[in-house]
């Protein structure tokens, strides 16, 4: 008798839980969407997105740049001369480490308590790396959508599948046309100068200007994207570069313009006598590549490569590709970090 | 051992044909006429069309090869004499310069100011203080307790290296990732590559001078090796004689960072080499590892530099190419000089 | 006073007293021997007598001045020690470890000279020794390497050798040639103070006896007169008698000897 009334009320749990659960099923399948991201997965992703991880800084500049409210966490603490450039929500966000470089991982613990709704991953071109980092991030149960970052050619692209991704189409379609016309200029660019008449370049790595990455390297894939000859012509191995050279192979590359980041080694370059006899230091045509708030050449990539472009294309043929540096560099900054530039604040980028 | 002397001879010959030869080897190709042009005008001038030649040719000589050529004489040199001294003093054919931590200090020095300081003078002068406070921990850690001094010393330097290592972790650590870390990581793997002649003009007088003392206080070395009683009954002050010399190995070792960055293998190995060509009298000994160091690095570099495009760091091609070369002296040594 | 005098010397090592007012006259060409049981503080002695160590309380006399106020080269141009064999790291030339010898009589900075060679040359003869001065002295017997170091002790133009246990590490060969090496050097006017645990050695030396035990002075004396059944039972906690041979040599009879014959 008692069991009777026991399988009778069970029932009616059931039911309810039936009905309870179609509603949150239905409601969870209302706001999500699926799309294929850059590596050819169908990812199922929200609809609505407000807390995003990038996985390593390329990642989370993408972010900065289209959409940076929606950040949710920091690979690396702001280095001081970020500070500078960094949108006010973006100040305060906790560390959470990523992948990048030295096998360094994101603590999973800060991860966790940031509570991302997407994790954006740069995908890497080693197959076993892009796995452990699926393994790695299983436990969080938010949805993996992987980005192609490697060459500038595929920004405009990647532009808009973030637009896309992140309901910010209007503006991702902005950033997306003005990559595209600095892919056009510096082919333009490209084609007008004859293989035997492009400018040879050296790109000095480190403060003793002795490391340097090979020809087909992604780490300086600008100088040949604008018309330059990378001197150091040799099959680039994956992953960090930075190549050592000695002295006497760079006297006998003989590059005509050199071009580095550090700024002791541009400061030395005057009273080192031993790159004296080399034709760039001669012709004063060595040039030091801004870095605020992020390297506009390599180191690490990321859209700041497009004015980098632009400026490098500038200084190695002047002629063919006049600039005015001052105010595409304001532009491009008012653009892509929505932070216009003082005049002051134009010197100390551009000059060394 | 009969063969001292000329073994010694042997290899100063080497040393000197080796430098020579170096002069003349690099990426550069330098051809006969070349040097011969360049030697005319040298000696008298000649006409302003081979100016920039030879401009050239004067900056490959002595702006590029010659420094490098002094510093690894000087490096090889102080690093198998500060090696020998250690092995001498602590009675143990198994010690190595690093044994007082002056290397991991100096690690720690040179990484840290990669971090703070933007210049190379920076990273030298931090690169040789660490690594003279790490030596000065391992002693002052030494006289907490009473025991074997020798002993205690090297505990001292056990911690003291330890610490300093640990040190330089979080210094790898906090460096960014994208300039600063692959800085650290290339100066901690040792080369030659960045040395100037404004570099060597600073060291070479306390080199020569602390390798000059340490090789008059040989007979002393001898003594110590027979243990602290023995050499104080002999009339040995041995307390003073191991600070002096602790102090002397630890400057040059410390300055051999300062030019080179790290480079292991040179302090433990060659001394043993030498010792086995000329035996263990000190007083030949350290003269003749000086010797061999500074042969044996000068080859290293010169591999480094000419093998491949890209320079091979010294620090691995002493490590790999060392054990051939070790085993090769090893066969022979058991043959001849027993 | 004597040549050398130990007065009431007292040592402790980390808290435990080693030797308690040891007192010692040393006669110029006097053969001391110190017997004692392990740590009863012979080797100490010796270390103090030689300065390696300062007494807490009483003090050295050599010829007249504190040990404490010599430096420690005029300390070794006059006292040599004499340690006991041992394996070195490092395989010098025995002629090398003689030359050593002469480090006490050379400046800050020095290099041996001529003289030194001839002087450990020298010494070497007269220790027999001379046909391996080129020898590595690893590669020389136990009792070679003794010798070695007893013509280093000649070398430093010392009057007084103190020894450590010298006939450890020797066959029984060598141990007679060395006490017969000992005797003969005392004869000619050297003085020695050694350590060791042969009782019958102290008898054949025939000097001055010295019986040290748990850091204090047992008895003291001439050997043949201090060196009976009684002191030597009570140092070594065994039942031994000192009997006289035929010959009118002393011997010493431990009691399980004696056992097992009858």
């Amino acid at each position: 008798m008692k069991y009777l009334n026991h399988l009778k009320r069970n029932r009616f749990q059931i039911v309810l839980m039936a009905l309870l659960l179609s509603f949150c099923f239905f409601r969870e399948n209302a706001s999500a969407k699926d799309i294929v991201d850059m590596a050819g997965r169908t990812v199922t992703v929200p609809e609505k997105i407000s807390r995003i991880y990038g996985t390593s800084p390329p990642a989370t500049n993408l972010i900065c740049a289209v959409a940076p409210e929606k950040l949710a966490g920091l690979n690396t603490p702001i280095r001081e001369r970020e500070k500078k450039f960094t949108a006010p929500c973006i100040m305060n966000l906790p560390v959470v480490g990523g992948w990048f470089g030295q096998g360094q991982t994101p603590n999973m613990e800060t991860l966790m308590a940031v509570r991302p709704d997407l994790i954006l991953v740069w995908r890497s071109r080693e197959s076993m790396k892009n796995m452990d980092i699926e393994k790695t991030l299983k436990p969080l149960n938010a949805p993996l959508v992987f980005v192609v970052l490697d060459h500038v050619e595929d920004y405009p692209a990647l532009f808009r599948f973030m637009g896309r991704l992140l309901n910010e189409e209007k503006r991702a379609e902005i950033l997306a046309l003005y990559a595209e016309k600095t892919l056009y200029d510096m082919k333009a660019v490209r084609n007008a100068v004859p293989d035997r008449e492009k400018v040879t370049v050296y790109y000095a790595e480190n403060d003793d200007g002795l490391s340097t990455e090979c020809a087909d390297s992604i780490h300086a894939e600008l100088i040949a994207l604008t018309g330059g000859v990378n001197v150091h012509s040799c099959k680039a191995k994956e992953g960090y570069g930075m190549d050592k050279v000695s002295m006497e192979q760079v006297l006998l590359y003989d590059p005509q313009v050199i071009i580095t980041h550090s700024l002791p080694f541009y400061t030395g370059l005057l009273a080192d006598r031993r790159w004296q006899s080399i034709r760039a230091v001669k012709e004063k045509r060595v040039y030091l590549i801004p870095r605020e708030p992020m390297n506009w050449f390599d180191r690490p990539p990321s859209f700041m490569r497009l004015i980098g472009a632009r400026w490098l294309a500038h200084n190695l043929y002047p002629a063919l590709y006049p600039l005015n540096v001052d105010e595409e560099t304001h532009k491009f900054y008012s653009l892509f970090l929505e932070r216009p530039l003082s005049k002051a604040e134009l010197r100390e980028i551009l000059t060394p | 051992m009969m063969k001292r002397v000329p073994v010694i001879l042997v290899i100063s010959l080497l040393l000197a044909a080796a430098a020579l030869g170096s002069l003349f080897l690099g990426r550069y190709p330098v051809g006969i006429d070349d040097i011969v042009n360049f030697t005319r005008w040298s000696l008298g001038g000649s006409s302003v069309l081979q100016e920039q030649e030879m401009t050239l040719l004067r900056n490959i000589f002595f702006d590029i090869r010659l420094p490098r050529i002094i510093a690894a004489v000087l490096v090889g040199s102080a690093l198998s004499v500060s090696g020998a001294v250690f092995q001498s003093m602590f009675i143990n054919p198994l010690v190595s310069p690093g044994l007082l931590g002056v290397l991991a200090g100096a690690s720690f020095g040179a990484a840290l100011s990669m971090i703070f300081f933007k210049s190379l003078l920076a990273v030298r002068v931090c690169a040789f203080g660490f690594g003279c406070a790490a030596v000065a921990l391992s002693m002052t850690l030494a006289r907490f307790h009473n025991g074997d001094r020798l002993i205690m010393l090297i505990l001292g330097g056990i911690v003291s290296g330890a610490f300093f290592t640990a040190l330089l972790s979080i210094v790898k650590y906090l460096a960014d990732p994208y300039d600063q870390l692959p800085a650290i990581v290339f100066w901690l793997m040792g080369s030659l590559s960045s040395v100037s002649n404004s570099t060597i003009s600073f060291v070479w007088v306390p080199f020569l001078l602390c390798i000059a003392l340490l090789v008059a206080l040989t007979p002393y070395m001898n003594a110590l090796s027979m243990g602290d009683e023995e050499a104080r009954s002999l009339g040995v002050h041995v307390g003073m004689i191991r600070i002096t010399l602790i102090i002397c190995a630890t400057l040059i070792s410390a300055l051999t960072v300062v030019m080179a960055g790290i480079i292991g293998w040179v302090g433990l190995v060659v001394p043993h080499i030498t010792r086995m060509l000329v035996g263990p009298d000190n007083r030949i000994l350290i003269p003749a590892t000086a010797m061999t160091g500074a042969l044996y690095l000068l080859i290293m570099d010169d591999l480094s530099r000419l093998l491949f495009t890209v320079e091979i760091p010294l620090g691995i091609l002493t490590s790999l190419c060392g054990i051939p070369f070790f085993v090769l002296v090893l066969k022979n040594a058991k043959k001849g000089w027993g | 006073m004597g040549f050398i005098t130990v007065d009431q010397v007292s040592f402790a090592y980390n808290g435990t007293v080693v030797l308690d007012r040891v007192s010692l006259e040393v006669g110029k060409g006097e053969i001391v021997s110190i017997l004692g049981p392990n740590g009863s503080g012979k080797t100490t002695l010796l270390k103090l007598i030689l300065g390696l160590y300062k007494p807490w309380k009483g003090e050295v006399i050599l010829e007249g001045r504190s040990v404490k106020n010599l430096s420690s080269r005029e300390l070794a141009r006059s006292i040599a020690y004499v340690p006991q064999v041992h394996r070195m790291a490092f395989s010098f030339r025995m002629l090398d470890v003689v030359m050593m010898g002469r480090i006490p009589h050379k400046p800050l900075f020095f290099r041996y000279s001529k003289q030194d060679e001839n002087l450990a040359e020298s010494a070497m003869d007269r220790m027999g020794i001379l046909h391996l001065k080129e020898r590595p002295y690893t590669a020389v017997s136990g009792g070679e390497r003794q010798l070695c170091l007893i013509a280093r002790a000649l070398t430093q133009g010392a009057h007084t050798f103190v020894m450590d246990e010298p006939v450890s590490g020797l066959d029984y060969g060598n141990q007679v040639r060395l006490l017969s090496i000992v005797r003969s050097l005392a004869q000619e006017g050297y003085t020695f103070i050694q350590t060791t645990h042969f009782p019958d050695h102290v008898l054949w030396m025939a000097g001055r006896v010295l019986m040290l035990k748990g850091g204090e002075v047992v008895a003291q004396g001439p050997a043949l007169e201090a060196v009976t059944s009684t002191s030597l039972s009570s140092l070594y906690h065994l039942e031994m008698e000192v009997a006289r041979t035929t010959c009118g040599v002393r011997v010493c009879i431990p009691d399980m000897i004696r056992e097992k014959v009858l």
